[in-house]
């Protein structure tokens, strides 16, 4: 176990460099100009390019100034500055707490609403609610998320105003339920169809089978075996999208004006300040990875089956 | 995004557990059972052939050009006699445009997952086979490239080269979504590896592209293909959605992701805007969502 | 109950509970006698070193300049007793004794003369730099060699006379100073800000009818409050001001429905339609001074044409575009100033903007055609940008019959870096929106030399150095009017449109004017309800 864990470790750490150098190559080797970009419509003169540009070592080479960085963010933790000379760990700070609690939401949605509707549809195949089920989650995930945002927003945050239309004034978790519930709509569809495919194919297992033979009551075998058995591939799914949810919702934080990572990392492309997107993006591969690597972990913890060597 | 992620994610993840492990054999032949039985594949299949129609001879639909007599004084109008679907923006006829945002669509979503699918069966493939050094160095840079949050990449790619077509957003489509098809393949390739005809032919003495070739690749390939016609409605609302966020197609071309992006700040006043396409587009994910969940059903050979 | 029935139900009551006390939460706030105004995030508050709008938002109420401008556009002493010049080049100001900082310190000549040093020396990197260039000494602090140091530290054309009078010295005989006055980058800063100018800017100290509450806070607000021991002629109505930061306007403007912002100076055009439904009275239809062109690359053989130009000219339906995209409110362009500037003339461009498809085929056939590609080039800073230019490529095709039109869509960070590097290839959006509201400030600035169409005209030139110079504004005005009529006929760049402000407020509060000017809002006279 221990052996394992150290070396999957071990394989993170090229696929954290390869994924850090990707993202900073693409932003900083593409045209364009971060210094012109700050000042809008209005002309530069040559002098305050020129100071610029040193200042933000716009002209070292790309390595260097791709190993400089990833030195001061190991060493110092530091993530640099945008070209305005905001720090940006400031900048993203509050940022991250907005989208954490977003991605919490509309994964707590997932997971109670997408296992309690993979559950019942599960135990009732091929009647009207597992119909009922499959064709609303295939909907859910066909319809585009921006079309899905929207409509939620004008019918339950304008037109019949349940929930704040936009903006994080009323705090966890109001603000956040509406936009959660969009965000988690695409996720909550599959783990309710995984749910309900997995439960099936267990309650029709051998053992299962054994245990009703026992003479044990629908319910515990249901919960006991079935289930438990059933939630493996929902609890790695569960996992791995976490770190997708956390990965910015652009679209739903641009939506419903929600100040997260998403939102800052999507503008500061259009406005070519690299620190910004760099920074960001490094800490959510992070989060991705340490992700992944827990349930990895945990997979094995809940199925016996599996070992690691 | 995280919402296409998550969907490529979420289709290895059911594949995973429903069918790479599948003990189930009879819950699965039940289900292809059924679902020949049910209206929703045929009416699946027959949306799909009617967009390709669309995509393929336009003019069997519209007698309109793509941005043709178009006049801005009757801009945003609701649908009539005259106008099917209403008229957009530039107070061109919708339906007209509709009919023509079916092939680029179409286009970038097969073509996305064709190339993505090569790529997966070579690299899969070599990966699976060999193992090693080489499925670790595979297996890292796929993890390089998954790890990469989608529509941050694609939009940091389209945003530097402004004039891009649908080649480039191809390109980039391939470039960030080809990595859940090369998991699957791999997983695949390694499940088959060690089967007695796969030795068999080694102590023939088959060369290793042979084996590759003639055993191990027929044998790995449905639970991929399954895969890719569920990854054809993905990359497409994938492709929508940066066209949505105005750093996909731009004009002259007209695709379903475009007039939804400019339909958006209309929604309240011209719902007619947002329905058409929304409506086309979804139909469209949904069909293949529903064929690939046929074709899974009728094509694994370990599941017949 | 079964084991599994009772998972299931609790999970259905989580969320009823969840859902439940969400339905509680929201709320009015009672009234402090503050508001609040959406806007998008400033890039700086220190003055010189800003040019966004969004930071003048805030800044033009922090700060008194030299001049203010009145609701109508015209200059008035503001920090000032006066302003004199008897040849148009020096200029002596006598400032109001007694004045005071938010922090106490008196405002004194010096405060503007290092301000203006500060926001003029190169090396110092600032946004509005170039504002200073007709004042004498501007070239010594910023050398065309980049690398080189600069010559001073200080414009020489800036002098301190004593506590309360400044004498500038500028470049050239230039009519429109006062104006150039008002604009943002010219107001003092204390003794203070020089210590930590990075501090400074999250917390900018200033002379004007508000002071900071707090620190800026970036991407969520600015809040400010009234200064107690304000002197001048803006003393607030209102109790402060909160300038909250949006990132989409359509977002902004769901709020101000919601009630949680009390003015929104720009609706998105879109909403325009519903917000004058939904808000009634409350809708503000106000001037604006943002006028909209269509610049040629003159240095392409193919736009060279004066005739071809003109022919683009009246093969584009302002009109149709204006109901199409801007409801019908905005103002289609008769003239190369915006209504709200003096100087304007009804009907300036007459038949050259008017849609006349058949004579501009005409036009368009005598001047040559076109071969090859045009490529139009536009930000993505606005939606409508998108909009307008579909159609304008649909008319270009079906009135002169250019068949092959691409779209050139560039993030707005790049757009204009490529068009100072005059690499468009074809038509390309420009806006301008007035500094000061002067002529001046559009013609020389779009049109004067080293502009970015490459258009050279003596004739042109000759008329604004003519204006710069004369004695009084109604002979400048003239002379403004005669180089515009030069640039009407030449027509290296279209005028389209002047925009429409459409701003809306809340119930909460009254008194709501917008200026067409830099000035925007005029927050001091805003009156909350209790």
């Amino acid at each position: 176990m221990w052996r394992y864990a150290l070396r999957r470790l071990l394989q993170a750490v090229p696929v954290f460099i390869g994924t850090t150098l990707l993202i900073y190559l693409l932003v900083f080797a593409l045209p364009g100009d971060p210094i012109q970009a700050m000042a809008g419509d209005k002309p530069v003169p040559d002098t305050v390019l020129h100071t610029l540009r040193e200042r933000y070592n716009l002209n070292d080479p790309l390595l260097e100034q791709y190993g400089k960085y990833m030195w001061g963010l190991l060493v110092h933790g530091d993530l640099g500055e945008n070209y305005d000379g905001q720090k940006v760990s400031a900048m993203l700070g509050g940022r991250w707490a907005v989208t954490a609690k977003l991605a919490v939401t509309a994964w707590v949605f997932e997971l109670l609403l997408g296992i309690t509707l993979g559950v019942w549809a599960g135990l009732r195949r091929g009647k009207l609610a597992d119909t009922l089920v499959l064709g609303g989650t295939t909907l859910l995930i066909a319809v585009p998320v921006f079309v899905v945002g929207y409509t939620a927003q004008i019918l339950l945050g304008v037109r019949w105003p349940i929930f704040p239309s936009a903006g994080i004034d009323d705090g966890w978790p109001y603000s956040y339920l509406l936009p959660g519930m969009v965000l988690g709509s695409f996720g909550l569809s599959y783990v309710a169809r995984l749910t309900r495919t997995s439960l099936a194919e267990n309650l029709r297992a051998d053992y299962v089978r054994t245990a009703r033979a026992k003479g044990l009551s629908r319910s515990r075998v249901v919960v006991r075996h079935g289930l438990r058995n059933s939630l493996i591939p929902v609890v790695t799914y569960l996992g791995v999208d976490f770190g997708a949810l956390m990965g910015g919702a652009i679209v739903t934080e641009g939506i419903f004006n929600l100040p997260g990572v998403g939102q800052q990392v999507f503008q500061s492309i259009q406005l070519k300040e690299g620190p910004v997107v760099v920074g960001a993006v490094t800490l959510l591969v992070l989060v991705f990875i340490l992700v992944n690597l827990v349930v990895d972990l945990v997979y094995g913890l809940l199925d016996p089956r599996i070992r690691y060597d | 995004m995280t919402d296409l992620q998550s969907g490529e994610a979420g289709a290895a993840v059911a594949e995973a557990g429903g069918l790479v492990e599948g003990p189930a054999a009879s819950l699965s032949r039940d289900a292809w059972y059924d679902l020949r039985r049910r209206p929703l594949f045929w009416t699946a299949s027959a949306v799909l052939l009617l967009v390709a129609l669309m995509a393929a001879v336009p003019r069997l639909f519209t007698s309109r050009g793509v941005n043709q007599n178009c006049d801005p004084n009757i801009a945003k109008q609701g649908p009539s006699g005259a106008h099917w679907f209403g008229t957009d923006l530039a107070g061109c006829d919708y339906y007209a445009h509709v009919v023509h945002g079916a092939r680029p669509t179409l286009l970038i979503g097969v073509v996305v997952t064709l190339f993505a699918l090569l790529i997966a069966l070579v690299f899969g493939l070599l990966s699976g086979y060999y193992g090693g050094i080489v499925d670790a160095v595979i297996a890292r840079i796929t993890d390089v490239f998954f790890g990469l949050p989608f529509v941050l990449g694609a939009t940091v790619v389209l945003v530097a080269f402004p004039g891009h077509g649908i080649g480039a957003m191809t390109l980039v489509l391939v470039l960030l979504g080809w990595t859940t098809m090369v998991r699957i393949m791999r997983g695949q390739v390694i499940s088959v590896r060690d089967a007695d005809y796969v030795r068999a032919a080694r102590l023939l003495g088959a060369s290793d592209a042979r084996i590759m070739a003639r055993h191990v690749l027929p044998n790995a390939l449905a639970p991929v293909i399954v895969v890719a016609t569920l990854n054809v409605g993905n990359v497409i609302a994938g492709e929508a959605t940066l066209d949505f966020l105005g750093v996909g197609l731009q004009y002259p071309k007209v695709s379903w992701g475009l007039q939804l992006n400019l339909a958006q700040s209309y929604v309240v006043d011209h719902p007619h805007l947002l329905v058409f396409p929304a409506l086309f587009l979804s139909a469209t994910v949904l069909s293949f969502l529903l064929l690939g969940d046929a074709v899974r059903d009728a094509l694994d050979p370990k599941l017949r | 109950m079964t084991g599994l029935g009772r998972t299931a139900a609790l999970a259905a009551v989580l969320l009823a509970v969840t859902t439940g006390a969400a339905a509680c939460g929201g709320g009015g706030k009672s009234s402090d006698g503050t508001f609040t105004m959406g806007h998008s995030e400033p890039d700086h508050l220190t003055p010189g070193n800003t040019t966004s709008s969004y930071s003048f938002d805030v800044i033009t109420n922090l700060f008194d300049n030299i001049e203010g401008l009145t609701k109508d556009g015209k200059p008035y002493p503001l920090a000032a007793q006066s302003v004199d010049t008897t040849d148009q080049k020096t200029w002596t100001i006598k400032l109001q004794p007694g004045r005071k900082f938010h922090n106490g310190e008196p405002v004194t000549a010096s405060s503007f003369a290092d301000a203006w040093n500060w926001a003029a020396f190169g090396p110092n990197g600032t946004q509005a730099n170039e504002y200073f260039q007709h004042v004498q000494g501007y070239a010594d602090l910023n050398p065309a060699d980049t690398n080189a140091k600069p010559k001073a530290d200080k414009l020489s054309g800036v002098q301190v006379v004593d506590d309360t009078t400044l004498k500038i010295t500028l470049d050239g005989a230039f009519s429109q100073f006062p104006f150039l006055l008002t604009y943002p980058a010219y107001a003092p800063m204390p003794k203070a800000a020089f210590k930590d100018m990075k501090a400074y800017d999250d917390h900018p100290i200033g002379n004007g009818p508000y002071e900071m509450d707090g620190n800026w806070q970036h991407n969520v607000q600015v809040k400010a409050k009234a200064f107690p021991d304000y002197q001048g002629p803006r003393k607030p109505h209102n109790k402060g001001i909160t300038w909250k930061s949006y990132a989409s306007a359509d977002t902004a403007y769901t709020d101000l429905r919601a009630g949680r912002i009390d003015v929104l100076q720009t609706i998105p055009a879109a909403k325009v339609p519903e917000a004058k439904r939904l808000l009634g009275d409350r809708f503000i239809a106000h001037k604006k001074s943002t006028i909209d062109y269509l610049g040629f690359p003159l240095w392409d053989s193919r736009y060279a044409n004066p005739k071809f130009r003109q022919a683009i000219s009246m093969a584009i339906d302002r009109q149709g575009i204006n109901k199409a995209v801007y409801n019908g409110d905005y103002i289609v362009a008769d003239s190369i100033l915006p209504p709200a500037i003096q100087g304007h003339r009804d009907n300036a461009c007459g038949e050259l903007c008017t849609y006349n498809p058949a004579k501009a085929k005409q036009l368009f056939q005598e001047a040559g055609g076109f071969k090859g590609s045009m490529e139009l080039y536009f930000s993505n800073a606005q939606p409508t940008y998108y909009q307008w230019m579909q159609i304008v490529a649909n008319s270009l095709k079906q009135n002169l019959g250019i068949t092959d039109v691409q779209f050139r869509q560039i993030p707005a960070s790049d757009y204009f870096s490529l068009l100072r590097k005059h690499q468009e290839k074809g038509p390309y959006r420009q806006n301008w929106e007035a500094d000061y509201p002067s002529p001046q400030n559009y013609l020389e600035n779009m049109y004067g030399p080293g502009n970015r169409m490459n258009w050279n005209n003596k004739q042109f030139n000759d008329l604004i150095v003519k204006a710069n110079g004369a004695p009084n504004q109604d002979e400048a005005i003239k002379d403004y009017n005669q180089a515009e009529d030069v640039a009407l006929q030449e027509m290296p760049q279209i005028p389209l449109w002047t925009w429409a402000g459409q701003a809306g407020r809340s119930s909460k509060v009254d008194n709501v004017t917008i200026t067409p000017y830099a000035l925007g809002l005029l927050v001091d006279e805003v009156t909350v309800k209790k």
